[in-house]
């Protein structure tokens, strides 16, 4: 297993390494019915027509996950799967043997099993996935979305706010198959005091589409590593991240898409608000293969800067081996406009809730690309809450 | 209601406007015109605060209280509304979001409670309506996309909505074709009332064929230099400002 990254390792400069270096990983242990009741109890009902999973530091929460087709728990540690899917992932983005697999292979060490999500060819699900953390927890979680087929998959981190020493290393790995359909969104909403690090790889076969919409607000300190490939032919990607950072968290992100065949192409929108003393990073590492042709890549990264001591980095990177090939790019930073301000306080607006929704118009940007209205509205409640005075400012118009 | 003393402005370290003094009756419509950088648009920033206008001297008392003490989002509470002449674009807050906001927090300051949703919209779609504006516009982002016209139309929309006291408009014909023109001024119109007063910021007397002003004003270097009834502004199309700065010289 390759050693914990360290800052000379490009891909992590920016992460909050001492904190994760603290954190005793392979402390795991199997939480209490007392810790998953406490959590399971708290969450809100399920949406009509939606199966449940809910995993606690890794473990299934059985009596509070609904029984669904092609939905099972591989309760088998580790394993030649996820051997398998781990190689698998790094073959495909070039990252085999670097530090970026390091807590990935982590997880499949210490993982109690593997959550298993398989939409067959032409079929249809929509999943919530409750991601709970008590103690430190190394989730696992592979989905496999087969040709033709539609999954909308609302990913929900959160944990126990009365335990002080809280981790967790998640690996999520998605296959979708050739014109496959993913809805993502994911909304990471840890205690203060939780460490975060998870690592992404997805495919995408022939026409395959994936929309992932990511709300990074929660935990002392969130890392998040994406291996995304593009592997059929026109396959489409829309990868769209909204963080907010306050007191003195600290939000990584580094994303890779590969792009390794023809007329693949992504849309990534990054649109981060940093806040007192914390600090942002967004690193959007577009790859585009020698020999593709017709690729298109359009990249938006924009941060925000709003009081007190805050750090927002961005590091839009192409790496491009192709000629035939369209790449947009841009990245921007900036403070809290000051004629919209003025103008929202002409208005008799207070100044706090001006600065809200100044922030929330920033962050909207993100959210109006969610293709599923009632998905949308969800994200949009979370944020208000992060956000007060914004709350009407939503999509619905009164 | 609005009382102007030797008001004294410095915008970007430079001296704009330079002892101005001003009296403005409830009821009465003020037409202030003047040629360009002659400090019209920054008395109007003045008055309702905006950051970067800093007063090194004078007073302005409105309904008594000093207007110059209040913080921009006071002044609004308290009743004065800004129709700016360059609207900004606010992607991603709509439009009833805004007007209901700015409606509220008029209202708390009243000491009155928020307005119920179903009695909003009633007010909002009237006043829509005064103005010729589609729904649609509710809920698009605020000014964003609009054409010139749509934005001053909002802007007005804003003012009916808001029902201030004193209102001041920074160039709201500007960029008006005549049928907009038109139902702006009807907008504003609307308004008036013996309670409430305007003051027009304005290069073109067209605006005042439809908005009658009690008073007509000139402002040159920051001062006015003249002031006279309606006739005054038919007198400044017809000859330019020149020969009132010479006679003011």
């Amino acid at each position: 297993m390759s050693a914990l990254p360290t800052h000379r390792d490009e891909n992590w400069k920016y992460a909050n390494l001492r904190a994760l270096a603290r954190v005793r990983f392979d402390d795991t242990t199997t939480p209490s019915a007392a810790d998953v009741s406490a959590l399971t109890d708290a969450l809100p009902d399920r949406q009509h027509g939606t199966a449940r999973v809910v995993l606690v530091d890794g473990h299934l929460a059985a009596g509070a996950s609904s029984s669904t087709a092609g939905v099972h728990f591989d309760s088998t540690r580790g394993g030649v799967a996820a051997a398998d899917r781990i190689a698998a992932a790094d073959a495909r983005s070039g990252a085999a043997a670097t530090a970026d697999r390091h807590f990935a292979s982590l997880n499949q060490r210490h993982s109690p099993g593997t959550l298993c999500v398989e939409v067959p060819a032409g079929g249809e699900l929509d999943l919530e996935l409750w991601l709970a953390a008590t103690r430190i927890g190394h989730p696992s979680v592979r989905i496999r979305v087969d040709e033709g087929a539609r999954l909308r998959l609302a990913e929900r981190m959160l944990g126990s706010t009365n335990a002080s020493a809280l981790a967790s290393n998640l690996h999520l790995s998605i296959d979708c198959g050739a014109s496959a359909r993913l809805e993502l969104t994911r909304v990471q909403a840890f205690g203060a005091t939780h460490q975060h690090v998870e690592t992404l790889d997805i495919a995408l076969g022939q026409a395959a589409e994936c929309h992932l919409t990511q709300v990074t607000s929660g935990g002392h300190s969130s890392r998040s590593s994406a291996f995304v490939t593009h592997s059929g032919r026109a396959s489409r990607l829309h990868w769209n991240v909204a963080m907010l950072a306050r007191e003195t968290q600290v939000h990584d992100a580094y994303v890779r898409i590969s792009h390794n065949a023809d007329e693949a192409h992504t849309v990534q929108r990054f649109r981060g608000i940093g806040t007192e003393r914390s600090r942002l990073a967004f690193n959007g590492h577009m790859y585009v293969a020698a020999g593709t042709r017709d690729v298109r890549t359009e990249q938006s990264l924009k941060g925000l800067l709003a009081g007190g001591e805050a750090e927002v980095d961005l590091r839009p990177q192409l790496e491009i081996h192709a000629d035939a090939v369209q790449a947009a790019h841009g990245a921007t930073l900036g403070k809290l406009d000051a004629d919209m301000l003025f103008y929202l306080l002409s208005r008799g607006i207070p100044p706090a809730q001006a600065e809200s929704l100044l922030k929330w118009a920033f962050i909207s940007d993100v959210l109006r690309h969610v293709p599923t209205p009632a998905v949308r509205r969800q994200v949009e409640a979370l944020l208000a809450d992060l956000l007060p005075g914004s709350a009407a400012a939503r999509s619905e118009v009164a | 209601m609005l009382e102007i003393k030797d008001l004294r402005t410095r915008v970007g370290g430079r001296e704009v406007l330079g002892g101005l003094n001003l009296t403005v009756n409830k009821g009465e419509v003020h037409a202030i015109m003047g040629p360009n950088g002659s400090g019209k648009s920054t008395l109007a920033y003045t008055l309702a605060g905006r950051p970067g206008y800093e007063v090194t001297g004078g007073s302005v008392s409105y309904r008594g209280s000093d207007l110059l003490a209040l913080a921009p989002e006071e002044r609004a509470q308290e009743g004065v509304f800004l129709g700016f002449q360059y609207p900004v674009e606010i992607p991603g807050v709509n439009n009833v979001y805004l007007l209901k906001a700015a409606l509220n927090a008029a209202r708390k300051h009243r000491g009155l409670p928020e307005v119920d949703a179903f009695e909003f919209l009633t007010l909002v779609r009237e006043k829509m309506k005064v103005m010729q504006m589609d729904e649609a516009f509710l809920s698009r982002g605020v000014n964003e996309g609009f054409s010139g016209g749509e934005k001053k139309r909002n802007e007005i929309l804003q003012m009916l909505v808001l029902e201030p006291t004193l209102a001041l408009l920074d160039e709201t014909d500007s960029g008006l074709d005549i049928d907009a023109l038109k139902v702006v001024a009807h907008g504003v119109n609307t308004l008036r009332s013996p309670e409430r007063s305007i003051v027009l910021v304005t290069h073109y007397q067209r605006l005042l064929d439809y908005i009658k002003p009690d008073y007509v004003h000139v402002l040159a270097r920051g001062r006015i230099i003249k002031s006279g009834g309606p006739d005054l502004a038919r007198e400044l199309e017809a000859r330019g400002y020149d020969w009132v700065i010479a006679e003011a010289a």
